[in-house]
């Protein structure tokens, strides 16, 4: 250990440390925690075994492992070299979306991840965080500017690219929280209400053109959203079972590990997307509202962080967080709730898969970042 | 805190917009949350009912068949285990070098050729979750090998299913014996499907065919229960929730047969039509006090357990090939010319109806003048020199033909109907067997239904004995001749005498019934009675009478030549006996009555009287053989 090193924990020690956001790091590990247990419960079969043995949960955990390493270095280093690699970063995005378009992995007909040495690298879930940093950057480059419409119409383009590749996938969830990102960055930013305003009148209006444009299968996920009793053994079968499956907790669940839909096989991709229907079936509405909880103290906590950022840079890294959490956490839950049409929207930290875990505990570092980097600093 | 933004030199900080986000947030959470708690709290019960219905099913319980006892308790039918190996093709090895392996293990452990359980295999293209049968009949013993090394053969299980087995008198497995008694289950038709379903059965059910497990199926087959299974997403059942209801077995008969007399029987049968060169015959057993057949033997027979495992179409096709159609149960399903025999009904007919006294003498003729007739159109007697005068009695024990066409021309057509009628012939005698014929006799409305006035006085007189016009199934002659026997009851006959615990003991009897009182008076019934005595002591079945038995035999012979001719032009002889008598010494009823009946015979002569003969040699354990060859009967057995 040479003289910088000391350096490095010195600052931790001296100033870095006593501003540690300590709960932003409880409610992720929570979260993380649970959806840890909650992906062990969800590989159970019906003869009460997780079905390929416990490999997936240490999978989940080295991820995690590597995560929160990730967290930690982004948290202890200064965010602002983000303003610095803002264009190589959004370049490298680009390059990876059209790279994943042209050789990526299909996946249940998507072509969502890119494999490099073995590991499935879902570039999808690693360039929404990135897209946040980058929109935040730009945005806060904005200044008096903001209130133009060439901010709107900038921020559409820089994040409309992007959007329009991983919807080429096809990835339409991803896509959607792309556009949920922009709206909730530009309103926090600042950006003319009335402006987007009538922009969003805009694209109401060409809804109906986009009904048209969607496949066939997202034609009848959104035709059993509306009515998913109408056809419960054909298109609708799994959302029905999911529904089933989440009333059938009732208060208090069917017990963890113990969920029937679950280990007979009736939900549909259990341990991803449909995550949440094995929480409200083995947990119940308790279980289900204690998820919830932790998820607002979460968000109640980057909003607190964001308010708090020395820059505005800070401030749009936490709204676009929580915009992406929110949304996230809103389009997953509601749609095996039956208040949202199924889209392939993982739940953040719960629905397994590492590259979601690593960009997500890597956008949570760079808050912390956010909060140790804003108290004023006397030396 | 302080100020952490008072350097703030970039984008200003909305509190309006901060609030905006912050209660949009919030309002989503409630959201979430209401919904939550109304799907789960509020209508929680309705969605785990859903939830619960959706993966549940109702699979019935089968109940098992009941069993077929004779009836001294013998089980003539059994349940056994039937072993199939079947294959799951989900849970079967994907690469197909181990695919192969495992159907190897599966052949050398069944002596099969992997080949064709691969054929079977391939051949089958609906779920792979299904069961695919590759091996039926395995024995036990390979189940158990197959079972033992499950680890080894993965995919592979052995089903165990309840089979039919028959037996025979010895408990050997045997289905001829009483193929046409017992018939044989097999499954369900697609067609039979349809209707059945609402009764229970299930798409791969077996039902009975023919025989009495046709007749007493409901019976039989007991009630399916039924169980709620939970399944899991790919439809295999998981578990058992719960027995909505129990199964309840079917219960267990016991026939009227007595399968030692039904082997004594067949054997004389056989006999009888080998040494006569007979293709076809009849013969059956029967207690006339009550109508329990004891025996009924009609050959050619058939395997009925080929029937039970499931029969190859080539083995079927051969046996719908086969002229003797040995499938058809001849002594209920087929009708024939009953013959000489058939003078019980024209005699009691005619001192019943006054067209003679008892003691009025008839002249008999070599050729009977039909009246109306152009001279010479006459019918001849069997006995072209006649018998000179005769009274009724003794017209029936010599069976002289011509005397019987005066009875006939001088009664109608309707008058001897109506008495053929009441003695159960023209419809079935309700024996609780499938596929019982009616027969015909003529009457007026039956030769107007064929588009003429009347029948022809020709036909008359030969309905008089019996030919031409007269059609009966043997068990329709045989119960005739037991109400005769037993002083005028006609009989339903039985063949089911009642059920049995599953020992083979009899907990629940039958009881005989009667289908009517005939109205002939009792001395009607005694002078045909003497009549019958007569043709053993000194008529056409004197053949018989030297066989030392029990009690005093009576009986009547009768043929017809009827069918295809020959080659030489010649008619084939069809010959009958009935004859009944007390079966133990001292007993004054007729207890045991046998009419068999050999249809086309090479050789004229009463080949029947020699299979009963035979029949009862054997029956009451004669030790001399007072059998004759029938082949130098001659026409000895007239009519």
């Amino acid at each position: 250990m040479g003289a910088a090193a000391t350096t490095f924990v010195d600052n931790v020690r001296e100033r870095a440390w006593r501003a540690f956001d300590w709960q932003l790091l409880l409610y992720v590990a929570l979260i993380v925690g649970f959806g840890v247990v909650m992906g062990y419960s969800a590989s159970f079969n019906e003869a009460g075994q997780p079905e390929g043995g416990i490999s997936q949960t240490v999978k989940t955990l080295l991820w995690v492992g590597i995560g929160f390493t990730i967290f930690f270095v982004a948290a202890s280093i200064d965010y602002h070299w983000l303003t610095t690699f803002t264009a190589p970063i959004y370049i490298g995005v680009l390059l990876l979306l059209v790279l994943n378009l042209v050789i990526g992995r299909s996946l249940n007909g998507a072509t969502l991840s890119i494999s490099v040495a073995g590991l499935d690298f879902q570039v999808s879930e690693v360039s929404k965080v990135l897209m946040i940093v980058v929109l935040a950057s730009w945005l806060s480059g904005r200044r008096e500017k903001i209130g133009r419409l060439s901010t709107i119409v900038g921020a559409a383009i820089l994040m409309g690219i992007p959007t329009f590749l991983v919807f080429r996938q096809p990835d339409l969830g991803t896509a959607l929280v792309f556009v949920a990102i922009l709206v909730a960055m530009l309103f926090m930013s600042g950006a003319s209400i009335g402006w987007m305003a009538l922009l969003a009148g805009g694209v109401v209006a060409a809804a109906p053109v986009a009904v048209n444009a969607l496949a066939a299968y997202q034609r009848a996920r959104l035709f059993c959203f509306l009515n998913p009793y109408a056809d419960p053994q054909g298109a609708c079968y799994q959302l029905v079972q999911a529904l089933n499956a989440v009333g059938s907790g009732g208060w208090f669940g069917q017990g963890l590990t113990a969920g029937r839909q679950n280990q007979l096989g009736y939900l549909p991709v259990q341990t991803t997307d449909f995550i949440f229907t094995v929480v409200a079936e083995e947990l119940g509405f308790v279980g289900g509202l204690l998820m919830l909880s932790l998820f607002a103290l979460l968000l109640w906590r980057i909003l607190v962080i964001g308010w708090g950022a020395r820059d505005a840079l800070g401030s749009m890294v936490a709204w676009g967080l929580a915009s992406m959490l929110l949304f996230q956490l809103l389009v997953n839950v509601g749609m095996v709730i039956g208040i949202m049409p199924v889209t392939g929207i993982p739940l953040p930290f719960i629905t397994y898969g590492g590259s979601s875990m690593i960009s997500l505990l890597f956008g949570m570092g760079i808050l912390e970042s956010v909060r140790v980097h804003s108290r004023k600093q006397t030396f | 805190m302080a100020d952490l933004n008072e350097g703030r030199i970039d984008l200003p900080r909305s509190r309006a917009r901060l609030i905006a986000f912050a209660l949009t947030a919030a309002l989503l959470f409630t959201i979430l949350g209401g919904r939550l708690f109304q799907m789960q709290v509020l209508n929680g019960t309705l969605y785990a009912d859903r939830a619960v219905a959706a993966r549940t099913v109702e699979l019935a319980l089968k109940a098992p068949r009941g069993l077929i006892f004779d009836r001294t308790g013998r089980p003539i039918a059994v349940n056994v285990p039937s072993w199939t190996v079947e294959a799951i093709p989900a849970d079967l090895p994907v690469d197909a070098r181990a695919r192969d392996v495992v159907l190897a293990r599966v052949a050398s452990s069944t002596g099969s050729r992997a080949a064709t359980l691969r054929q079977r295999l391939n051949a089958f293209h609906g779920s792979p979750y299904d069961q695919v049968p590759l091996l039926r009949g395995i024995t036990r013993d390979q189940a158990l090998l197959l079972s033992e090394h499950a680890s080894a053969i993965p995919g592979i299980v052995v089903q165990v299913d309840p089979v039919r087995q028959y037996l025979d008198e010895a408990g050997k497995v045997d289905g001829s014996l009483l193929a046409h008694v017992l018939g044989y289950t097999g499954p369900v038709s697609q067609g039979q499907l349809t209707s059945l379903a609402e009764h229970g059965y299930l798409p791969d059910d077996s039902i009975g065919k023919d025989g009495v497990e046709a007749s007493y199926e409901a019976i039989l087959r007991g009630t399916y229960g039924s169980q709620q299974v939970e399944r899991d997403a790919s439809g295999r059942p998981m578990k058992v929730i719960s027995t909505t209801t129990q199964a309840i077995p079917g219960r267990n008969l016991m026939l009227t047969i007595d399968a030692r007399l039904q082997r004594l029987a067949t054997d004389a049968l056989t006999w009888g039509m080998r040494a006569a060169g007979v293709k076809q015959g009849v013969t059956i057993v029967m207690n006339p006090q009550t109508g329990e057949i004891l025996a009924m033997v009609s050959l050619p027979s058939y395997d009925d357990n080929a029937f039970a495992g499931g029969i190859s179409t080539a083995a079927y096709s051969a046996y719908l090939r086969n002229p003797n159609q040995p499938l058809r149960n001849h002594a209920i399903a087929d009708i024939y010319p009953p013959g000489s025999t058939f003078k019980l009904v024209t005699g009691t007919a005619a001192l019943q109806e006054g067209v003679t006294t008892p003691t009025q003498l008839w002249p008999t003729y070599g050729c009977y003048q039909i009246p109306g007739a152009p001279s010479g159109q006459c019918l001849f007697d069997w006995n072209r020199a006649g018998f000179g005068p005769l009274n009724v009695q003794q017209a029936f024990f010599r069976s002289s033909d011509t005397f019987f066409y005066q009875m006939a021309v001088h009664l109608g057509i309707d008058r001897l109907a109506k008495w053929a009628y009441t003695y159960g012939f023209g419809k079935p005698t309700g024996i609780k067997l499938p596929g019982e014929a009616s027969g015909i006799i003529a009457s007026t409305e039956w030769a107007q239904s064929q588009g003429r006035p009347n029948v022809f006085t020709g036909e008359l007189a030969q309905a008089g004995i019996g030919q031409n016009v007269i059609a009966v199934t043997p068990l329709q002659l045989a119960n005739a001749y037991a109400a005769l026997a037993n002083g005028g009851r006609l009989m339903r006959p039985m063949i089911v005498k009642g059920e049995t615990d599953r020992s083979g003991k009899l907990r629940k009897a039958y009881p005989p019934a009667m289908i009517r009182k005939l109205s002939a008076s009792a001395s009607t019934m005694q002078i045909l009675r003497f009549g019958a005595r007569e043709v053993v002591t000194s008529g056409h079945a004197f053949n018989i009478r030297d066989v030392p038995l029990p009690g005093a035999l009576s009986g009547k012979t009768g043929t017809a030549e009827f069918g295809t001719k020959h080659k030489d032009g010649s008619l084939p002889f069809h010959s009958w006996f009935v004859g009944y008598l007390p079966s133990r010494p001292g007993a004054t009823d007729a207890t045991l009555e046998v009419l068999t009946f050999s249809y086309s015979a090479t050789v004229p002569g009463n080949v029947s009287t020699e299979v009963v003969k035979y029949f009862f040699q054997k029956y009451f354990k004669v030790q001399h053989d007072y059998r004759l060859d029938p082949r130098t009967l001659s026409l000895l057995g007239g009519n």
